[in-house]
């Protein structure tokens, strides 16, 4: 006895058939995302785009089309502007090979769920928003912070976020656009000083994506079909899509041979080593495949090929680590391993990981939450999921700084916390109110008091505060 | 002796409740069709005692509860539900059609005033539609929402020595000032807006301070204790009863014991492992408030499970 319509059942058919029951987890992140922004709880152009059915269906190239075009509606014949090279759909807007379709098209062709879209718990609204707003501010305050560190003039200071388990996440496509609008903008300014024009000169971003096979090939396939997430990415040659589109060129021109013939130089994409493959490779953004649960050698390996850039420049570094509900599916060995790693390689600058993951579960609520995950084959074994916030934040301390004394490196909040932070800015908050009403709030208090937002710094950066004053 | 027994009047504070108690205090109904009368314009009743409920909210078997620790509702063992019947838990189809049955059965036993879930607007999100879509149909559902829109929005409940009580599901208002002469005047059969009487009384919650201040929902207003005394001192009423608030025991008094939350939905979504309770009312007009604890249900059918989107999405994986 379930919901009438299986749209659900249809789309966890089509993702079973692709990714296993802890990876399938990015569907269900990405459209708590894809929902929150559609309804307007946060502005994010890409994450539309980044819907893992889209990459897991493997049509023809007129399966892309636009319905309306295949069903003849299409007036084709008789104005001179359907003979244009770039082809437009009936509904007005401009159809490129391979490239996406408008949102509500999309929309209900591949995720017949987001069509009804007013059966939405505002719960898991109001919590998508504080988890996504959060990380975004900490991510940027903590980028300023590394810009803002001393360093030599001479070199330039690499700053890397490196996202591990990214799944569908859409942080690094708004991070880079928000970057280059930055450096564009200030180009744009005109008389800018020589310093300032010096320092943004050398402000370096780059984003590194890891996650497993599955996932990141499903997040290929739809940065390929996108122009927007390649443009974001700095992809080279996506002018070239958009221009070439009349030729009929291939839309897989970020595959290493195409990159290759842009001029970039890069490794090919195929096997780097054997438990890790670059599939995506641009001057600001890496996208490879590793498996997680293989051990340090597979990380190992990842996290080399990711260093591979600053190692060439030589100059200082900065690293921002995020695991955004990663630790929560690894079992205590597995995070004991992965973290021993990411010691080795980000001990010796400065770096900082921030953590989301649930927490405290080990009441009814949490009891009921655990055993639903078991049931669908992604059991929550992390070691922060049955302690609470204090013992989490020490947890994942000592983790990554082994010798630290309490509380001198590691901070967190709840997200109940993060959430009512937000909300201490009054506009935002009836911002939100007239978007949908919350109803009342014991729900989302219970929900989020469960989640913690966790953050470390190593010896090279010391205690942070972020989102204002934390524990 | 008529005097010799203890009586309670109930009308409901709506438009078109035009009807005058016969001499011997019994039923009168008004003069329009059977339907109509049933809900438009319920009779006022003299009764023994009455028992108020608060959100029931899909949970059926727990409703199934209440009636066995209290009786069936009968014209000697009334009912009132205080709204909020359907959203949230998954059988709000099994609860209101319940409700209803018993109003058709005799009007004398039921007794429903709106919450602010008994509308469109809430409907479409915290699971009703859903679930009325999925059980039945498109028009049903409409059936449901016209229905809402014809609920009284509230209780007159009068008892010995001239004791009212004024049971709404909300609570009050942003001023001072308001008289029920103006709540009978309001124009029930809408959504309810956004601002205003009605979505006050439909949405708005005390708090323990004094004065006003802002509704943690977003809509209606927060009330304090001095608030409710002026209004109920100013409306000649001893007593307000409301729901629309989980508490952990299942009511709280407030104000001196001039506001009681009643609210009937124990262990509320699954989750809160709150005990539910009810009021019971004599002529005496001294609330009794009875705790009681959730049953169990089938666990193959969860909260909001016709609202939810993705079947599978369980927090913030």
């Amino acid at each position: 006895m379930g919901p009438a319509d299986s749209c659900s059942g249809d789309d966890t058919e089509l993702l079973e058939s692709v990714l296993g029951p802890v990876q399938r987890t990015c569907y269900d992140a990405w459209l708590s995302k894809c929902l929150a922004a559609r309804y307007g709880y946060f502005d994010d152009p890409y994450i539309a785009q980044l819907n893992p059915l889209n990459g897991a269906l493997k049509g023809t190239e007129t399966s892309w089309s636009c319905p309306r075009r295949r069903s003849g509606h299409y007036a084709g014949s008789n104005t001179g502007a359907w003979a244009s090279t770039t082809s437009r759909t009936f509904c007005g807007t401009r159809q490129v090979q391979g490239s996406h379709l408008p949102d509500k098209h999309e929309d209900t062709q591949r995720a017949p769920s987001l069509a009804r879209s007013y059966q939405v718990d505002p719960v898991l609204l109001h919590g998508t928003y504080a988890r996504v707003v959060a990380l975004r501010r900490i991510v940027v305050s903590v980028l300023n912070m590394f810009w803002q560190m001393p360093h030599e003039r001479s070199k330039a200071l690499a700053v890397q976020v490196l996202s591990i388990g990214a799944g569908m996440d859409s942080l690094p496509f708004w991070l880079l656009a928000k970057e280059t609008k930055t450096w564009t903008q200030t180009l744009d300014v005109g008389r800018t000083s020589d310093r300032k024009q010096e320092q943004l000169q050398r402000r370096q971003l780059r984003y590194d994506e890891l996650d497993m096979e599955e996932v990141a090939m499903l997040k290929t396939a739809c940065i390929q079909r996108h122009e927007a997430l390649a443009r974001a990415i700095q992809a080279p040659g996506h002018h070239e899509i958009r221009a070439s589109s009349s030729r009929g060129s291939s839309p897989d021109s970020l595959c290493a041979e195409n990159m290759a013939n842009e001029g970039v130089s890069c490794v090919s994409p195929h096997q780097v080593t054997r438990e890790a493959r670059v599939l995506v490779e641009t001057p600001v953004y890496g996208l490879t495949a590793v498996d997680l649960g293989r051990g340090r050698d597979a990380i190992n390996a990842a996290l080399k090929h990711t260093r591979r850039h600053q190692c060439v420049s030589g100059g200082p570094r900065c690293t921002l680590i995020l695991l955004e509900c990663i630790l929560a599916y690894l079992s205590p060995n597995d995070t004991a391993e992965l973290f021993e790693v990411l010691r080795e390689h980000f001990c010796d600058h400065p770096a900082v990981v921030v953590c989301y993951d649930p927490i405290d579960l080990s009441d009814q609520f949490g009891r009921h939450m655990r055993a639903r995950l078991e049931e669908r084959g992604a059991p929550l074994l992390g070691l922060n999921c049955t302690v609470n916030l204090k013992q989490a934040i020490r947890n994942l301390e000592l983790l990554f700084v082994p010798d630290a004394a309490p509380h001198s490196h590691g901070r967190g909040l709840d997200m109940m916390q993060v959430y009512k932070r937000l909300l201490e800015d009054p506009s935002e908050r009836s911002r939100l109110d007239r978007i949908l009403v919350l109803d009342e709030n014991e729900e989302l208090a219970l929900l989020m008091h469960h989640y913690g937002l966790i953050w470390v710094g190593n010896t090279h950066v010391g205690p942070l505060n972020l989102l204002g004053d934390t524990q | 002796m008529r005097d010799a027994e203890p009586e309670i009047t109930t009308r409901a504070a709506t438009r078109g409740s035009q009807s005058a108690a016969h001499e011997n205090g019994l039923v009168g109904a008004p003069a329009c069709t059977a339907d109509q009368a049933l809900v438009a314009a319920p009779p006022q009743q003299v009764l023994r005692r009455i028992v108020v409920c608060g959100d029931t909210h899909g949970q059926f078997f727990d409703l199934a509860n209440i009636f066995k620790l209290n009786g069936l509702p009968s014209a000697e063992n009334p009912y009132l539900f205080n709204g909020d019947f359907v959203d949230r838990g998954s059988w709000s189809v099994e609860v209101i059609t319940t409700l209803l049955a018993f109003l058709v059965h005799d009007p004398r036993c039921m007794h429903l005033v709106r919450g602010n879930h008994e509308s469109r607007n809430m409907n479409k999100i915290y699971g009703f539609e859903g679930e009325v879509r999925h059980k039945y149909s498109e028009h049903v559902f409409e059936l449901f929402e016209e229905l809402f829109q014809t609920l009284p929005l509230g209780y007159l409940i009068e008892g010995q020595s001239k004791k009212r009580a004024l049971v709404v599901h909300g609570g009050l208002f942003s001023r001072d000032g308001v008289k029920l002469d103006a709540l009978l005047r309001l124009d029930r059969f809408v959504e309810p807006p956004s601002a205003g009487l009605l979505s006050e009384l439909l949405w708005s919650d005390p708090q323990k301070e004094n004065g006003w201040g802002m509704s943690k929902r977003g809509v209606g207003v927060s009330f304090g204790p001095d608030v409710t005394k002026r209004f109920l001192d100013d409306n000649q009423l001893t007593l307000l009863i409301r729901s629309h608030e989980m508490k952990d025991d299942g009511y709280e008094v407030e104000a001196d014991g001039r506001l009681i939350t009643i609210f009937s939905a124990p262990n509320y979504c699954d989750q809160m492992g709150n005990r539910g309770a009810y009021v019971r009312l004599k002529p005496d007009m001294e609330p009794e408030i009875v705790p009681f604890d959730a049953v169990e249900h089938p666990t193959d059918v969860r909260p909001m499970m016709y609202a939810s989107v993705g079947g599978g999405l369980f927090g913030l994986a």
